[in-house]
């Protein structure tokens, strides 16, 4: 716990400053003193002196709990891992294959995934869903899902 | 008040083809609420043309019941998969999805209904009553009394910090500072953006809340799936037991007129006053260190504080021809293209139509009242689904709903990139609900700071000086103080209760 | 033998992590053949376009798409979508209306200005088609776009309380000479049409205005009710009904001629002050869009905005039903144009995103 609370300390004080680096490029109000960069700039500082004691507290040994530990070899981890790289692909390829192919394929490789491996009830139940999902965005709301490819 | 006009008006929605509109409403509605990404907003805007060609009863019988549904069912996908279906239900995730996840998921949906209704049916029933008298308060509603109500809502930050105050205030710090990125409110520069057109106005809402909450869960159900022992959710009711509404009447009352009161000021909608509910719910609580750890007080607050607020946004828009929210912007629309513009001389010339608006919205809230509670049984099958087919689910409705809000791939990536850091805020015990308050809020206090300061010429006194602001900010202060020292002792006794455990 | 214990050995947790980025290799190479096949579909449409010029007077062959670039059932939306419902039958072809919102108008525009120049994309061009390029805020000109019809235009009107003691706009020019930076004025936010409205008043009068900036002008008028601002300049439409309750009084309208719907209130002009500023409402399409194809839009569009159904449908929005032919519509753009501009530097406001 004590590194993670670091590490997010160090977080903190990192977007402040650059909270403050980029407020300094905005222009100042001509009649009020209170322009662009008044809020961020109140709560650069707040986060900024947040952030300090939290590292301080971590450092004094304060931390509470001990870490629960974040192991990349740990199957479970992997397994998420896993499941967000295959998000990013498929919103990568999904306004160039379309929502319905490329879906398909992402709710089968999930659930293969979870372990599942009934893959005829896998494909089905993908297959049902996202038709369902086309029929009420696009059909019933006209609401326009990426087409790509199949249309 | 004009009873007769009222009876005339309960007449005009109580025939079967209005009425036929108000269940159709009502279903389409709680559809539209529950799934992510889309809002009430959207629903009532994407049906809007449909009702031009429909009577004045029949267009606003539907549309009020999608705007009714639409803000109960938000809280369905709230408790069920912790993805609050439209902003509204933002507040109603923090203590409805750990009901769900302690197995109480029919308790807290059952609980959602009524307080739905009992909170929709008194918002109508004040609008009916006092819309004129109301609409004169919500007048009294200027900058500075809108920055105090923001800072009123924030002052809740500490207490829903979980663990840890320091990290709690970081994150809302943090959040505030994300609701700063885009357009300046008043100025119009572009702040944070890296030259990004999709940054102009912020990262969009939606997104941000699927990516910390929905993506977040579903990562760490990934992680956990194989591990974790299945709760088992039986649903036994359909209505909450008469223990839960004693334990909550009170709460659900005063959630009810402050959400109404909130919807009638103009710019301040239900996802407001949601917050505001529940922050006042959890200040009066016996208990307030249990909120957020599945309180069914909270679901009751939030809820109920939210349904109201719809009749409350009508206030405005019927009496003054201002909209009192986003929905109701797009109601002011519908009633203009119909060839009537909503106002004082509404009132003035057109009361039938007035009264059947008032007679529409209590008939739409009992509609939703009685579908509502038919589906709790059927909504709560979503959770006994398997969950390695409910998880990859829940993660293709995550995209599309953050896809469907703007039609835009980028909020996709917001949404993707709050997933990963909601995973490890969870992880690390850093709570998300402050960043959410902070979104909400942040935007209505600083724009409305700057405001009072224009108008005032930079006299920061103007925020001091005037009645409602000093009350607010008064109520902001005590509960500030008083959380903290409650948070404090909570702290103390977490760090006994380990060193306990750690000697044995 | 050792070897195949090893593989047979492999512990289950392994194999099903090779499995999975298996899984994703081959996703992602059947998606990459997938959208390769998708690419040349593209390719070859574009060969097809130079065939587009034979095909022009066949125009249109499928669906319109009007691209709105604010949210649904509000004035711009309903203006589009009346106009999609007439236009239907002068072009024997649906009419399609594509809400794409954000960023105050400009994303929508964007995309307008973006989409193949075929003709069967039109967007529905604002005032802020001016505006936002000239503050930065939006990567197109007004340029980018050919305009086809305009269909609406709303002025200004400079409105303040009933019990205010001004009643010309000359009582409110004197007053505000002798008090400077003391008359708060509100509008729907900086940059907006409104906002250059009051800043014309302004600048036309030689006053100098607190200019307060709210989120869109129901808020701007709900705080002129309460008390909290002096005046705003938004248009007729949005203050009308309380004008006619009695509680807001309209000083003076901006525009050249007086308007229908508040006959007996006189311009500026009337009184003695050169000021006009007005939003518009109107169609576009891309600036490369063939030009039998623009004709054959503008003809059909145009009979579309004289049907008495849309004519009714904006009377019934109490929006200011004005029909401009495409090149009268490019010179109004073109002088609205020069004015903002003029306007944005006498004001000091940057133009945001110059730096970036």
């Amino acid at each position: 716990m004590r590194k993670a609370d670091i590490i997010g300390g160090l977080m903190g004080v990192f977007i402040s400053a650059f909270v403050f680096y980029e407020s300094s490029k905005f222009p100042e109000d001509i009649v009020m003193k209170i322009g662009p960069s008044y809020f961020p700039r109140i709560l650069a500082m707040g986060l900024l002196l947040v952030s300090g004691i939290l590292i301080l507290q971590a450092y004094m040994g304060k931390s509470k709990k001990p870490a629960e530990k974040f192991d990349i070899k740990e199957p479970g981890i992997q397994r998420a891992g896993i499941a967000l790289l295959s998000t990013i692909v498929y919103c990568m390829i999904l306004d160039k294959v379309g929502f319905i192919p490329s879906s398909i394929l992402y709710l089968v490789f999930l659930m293969y995934l979870l372990e599942k491996r009934n893959y005829v009830k896998m494909t089905m139940i993908s297959t049902a869903v996202v038709v369902g999902i086309y029929i009420i965005f696009k059909t019933i709301l006209n609401i326009t899902l990426p087409s790509g490819f199949f249309g | 008040m004009r009873f007769d006009l009222l009876m005339q008006g309960f007449a005009n929605v109580l025939q079967l083809n209005v009425l036929l509109m108000v269940v159709l409403g009502v279903t389409g509605g709680i559809m539209v609420g529950s799934l992510p990404g889309l809002t009430a907003t959207m629903g009532v805007a994407l049906l809007v043309p449909f009702t031009f060609g429909l009577p004045i009863n029949q267009s606003m019988a539907m549309l009020l019941g999608i705007f009714c549904g639409a803000i109960y069912g938000g809280s369905i996908s709230a408790i069920l998969i912790r993805t609050p279906g439209t902003p509204a239900a933002a507040a109603t995730l923090l203590d409805g999805y750990p009901l769900s996840e302690r197995g109480e998921a029919g308790r807290a949906l059952s609980m959602s209904v009524f307080a739905s209704f009992i909170g929709g049916f008194s918002g109508a029933l004040i609008m009916t009553f006092l819309s004129p008298q109301i609409s004169k308060v919500a007048l009294k509603f200027g900058p500075p009394e809108y920055f105090a109500l923001a800072i009123f809502g924030l002052s809740i930050i500490i207490s829903v910090s979980g663990n840890s105050i320091l990290k709690g205030v970081m994150a809302g710090i943090f959040g505030l500072t994300l609701s700063t990125i885009g357009l300046d409110p008043i100025s119009g520069y572009p702040r944070f953006t890296f030259g990004q057109m999709d940054l102009f106005e912020g990262p969009a809402f939606i997104p941000t809340l699927i990516g910390l909450f929905a993506l977040s869960e579903i990562f760490k159900g990934v992680e956990t799936i194989l591990t974790r022992e299945k709760v088992d959710n039986k649903i036994t009711q359909l209505l909450p037991t008469l223990a839960d509404i004693k334990k909550c009447w009170k709460v659900i009352l005063k959630s009810s007129i402050l959400g109404t009161f909130i919807g009638s000021i103009p710019g301040a909608g239900s996802d407001i006053a949601a917050f505001v509910g529940y922050s006042e719910a959890k200040r009066t609580s016996k208990y307030p260190e249990k909120f957020g750890t599945g309180v069914i007080e909270g679901v009751a607050a939030a809820e109920s504080a939210n349904n109201a607020c719809t009749g409350g946004a009508m206030i405005p828009l019927l009496s003054l021809g201002v909209p009192g929210d986003a929905v109701t912007a797009v109601l002011l629309g519908a009633f203009v293209i119909q060839g009537l513009r909503p106002g004082p001389l509404l009132y003035r010339d057109h009361m039938d139509v007035v009264y059947s608006v008032f007679a529409a919205m209590m008939v739409a809230n009992i509609v939703m009242f009685i579908i509502g509670a038919l589906g709790v049984k059927f909504f709560s099958k979503v959770i006994t689904v398997d969950r390695n087919i409910l998880i990859p689910v829940i993660f293709l409705l995550s995209i599309v709903g953050s896809y469907a809000m703007r039609n835009s791939i980028f909020d996709v990536w917001v949404a993707i990139l709050f997933g990963i850091l909601g995973y490890f805020m969870q992880r690390y015990d850093f709570p998300a609900s402050p960043i959410l308050l902070a979104l909400i809020l942040g935007p209505m206090a600083e724009s409305n700071l700057r405001r009072a300061l224009v108008i005032s010429k930079g006299d920061i006194s103007i925020l001091f000086t005037r009645p409602i602001s000093v009350i607010l900010l008064g109520l902001a202060v005590v509960s500030l103080i008083s959380s903290f020292v409650k948070q404090k002792r909570v702290e103390k006794r977490l760090a006994q209760e380990e060193s306990e455990a750690a000697f044995k | 033998m050792k070897y195949a214990r090893n593989i047979k050995g492999v512990d289950p947790v392994a194999k099903r992590k090779i499995f999975s980025i298996c899984m994703i290799g081959l996703m992602v190479l059947y998606l990459w053949g997938c959208s390769s096949l998708y690419r040349t579909q593209e390719d070859s449409t574009q060969e097809y376009s130079s065939e587009v010029e034979i095909e022009e007077n066949l125009f249109p062959r499928k669906a319109i798409q009007i691209v709105v670039p604010y949210a649904p059932g509000g004035g711009t939306d309903s203006v589009a979508r009346a106009l999609a419902d007439a236009a239907k039958k002068y072009f024997n072809k649906p009419v399609l209306v594509v809400n794409k919102t954000g960023e105050g108008g400009a994303i929508g525009m964007t995309e307008g200005v973006n989409a193949q120049a075929d003709g069967y994309t039109v967007t529905m061009v604002t005032s802020e088609l001016v505006t936002l390029p000239n503050l930065g805020l939006a990567p197109f000109t007004y340029s980018d776009f050919q305009p086809i019809l305009q269909v609406n235009e709303d002025p200004a009107a400079l409105t303040v309380r009933k019990d205010a003691p001004w009643n010309t706009v000359e009582d409110f020019v004197l007053y505000a000479k002798n008090n400077p930076d003391k008359i708060r004025i509100g509008n729907s936010g900086e940059g907006s049409i409104w906002h250059f409205a009051a800043a014309d008043i302004g600048k036309s009068t030689k006053t100098k205005l607190k200019h307060v900036y709210f989120d869109g002008a129901a808020p701007a008028v709900v705080n002129l009710l309460g008390g909290y601002i002096d005046a705003v300049t938004v248009s007729p439409a949005e203050v009308l009904t309380h004008v006619k309750n009695g509680e807001l009084k309209v000083l003076g309208i901006l525009s050249a001629e007086r308007i229908s719907s508040l006959p007996q209130v006189p311009t500026f002009k009337e009184q003695g002050y050169d000021v006009a500023v007005s939003t518009w409402r109107g169609l576009g399409v891309p600036k490369n869009t063939p030009e039998q194809v623009v004709e054959i839009l503008e003809a059909g569009f145009s009979k579309a905005a004289q049907d008495l159904d849309f004519i009714e449908i904006m009377n019934q929005l109490e929006l200011g039903y004005k029909v401009a032919g495409r090149n009268e519509f490019l010179e109004i753009i073109e002088n609205h144009h020069q004015a903002i501009k003029v306007l944005i530097e006498e004001l000091g406001m940057e133009a945001a995103n110059n730096d970036k």
